[in-house]
């Protein structure tokens, strides 16, 4: 891969609480890629919903990416996070080189219909609309870089 | 995640272990398309499953349309984060829970 962004460092030298790698985007790395998220959660005595809520969400917007974003090829998904104050959340960015996706644009599955008509797909973009504060899709210089708040 | 079939004729019960999620739903899913043929009375236990991701509501989804042309199913044991995830789809609607 050419091209990868250099998040390495804090993006402000204020910002020490800013935590970024760099990882194989694939699925069989999943545990891998949420695990200094959800072991930041666990040092911060955060409740077991809200680490839930966050976990179904991570896997979701990760999957996403190792699934479609290179597809076939292979390609790196880059995460940073940090915790902030006033109210208290953590803010995961998750960002890949891949095919442009704004995952705020995905329909929203129909829940009322019935269970033979009910559509596979959908459901996990709609928990994560559902249980996240706040998300932000934006397309730049070829990445797709989705930020998502959860108040703790 | 373990899968722990109890079979007495055509009456099945499945009691999972571990987390139902991206990298598991997909044996779960080849479980329920090879060993719901023939079942008309199907149990889920979820007792010991404490994650249930998308990918697992989709391998329940199929269990449930399979178990809706032959049978009848059930869901047991679910707890309360997984109740939440299943209220939250509207999946209480489609499944029969305990």
């Amino acid at each position: 891969m050419s091209n990868i962004m250099n998040i390495e460092q804090p993006m402000d030298s204020n910002n020490v609480g800013l935590h970024s790698y760099t990882m194989e985007a694939d699925v069989s790395n999943l545990e891998k890629i949420l695990e200094p998220i959800l072991k930041e959660l666990e040092s911060l005595d955060v409740v077991y919903k809200t680490v839930y809520q966050l976990n179904l969400a991570l896997e979701e917007l990760v999957t996403n990416v190792c699934s479609y974003a290179y597809y076939p090829d292979k390609g790196m998904i880059h995460i940073s996070y940090e915790v902030k104050e006033d109210p208290k959340r953590l803010i995961v960015t998750i960002i890949d080189e891949g095919r442009p996706f704004n995952p705020l644009e995905m329909d929203e599955p129909d829940l009322n219909a019935s269970i033979q008509d009910r559509k596979i797909g959908g459901l996990g973009l709609f928990i994560v609309k559902k249980t996240m504060d706040n998300i932000e899709y934006v397309r730049k210089d070829n990445k797709n870089i989705l930020t998502i708040t959860k108040n703790l | 995640m373990n899968l722990k079939p109890i079979k007495e004729g055509n009456k099945l019960v499945l009691h999972v272990e571990g987390r139902i999620d991206t990298t598991t739903a997909p044996e779960l899913t080849e479980y329920f398309q090879k060993e719901l043929a023939g079942v008309t009375e199907f149990e889920l236990d979820l007792e010991h499953v404490d994650y249930v991701s998308s990918a697992g509501l989709r391998a329940i989804l199929i269990a449930q349309k399979t178990m809706d042309k032959q049978g009848k199913m059930v869901v047991s044991h679910v707890n309360k984060e997984i109740m939440e995830t299943f209220e939250l789809t509207c999946f209480t609607d489609i499944l029969t829970i305990i």
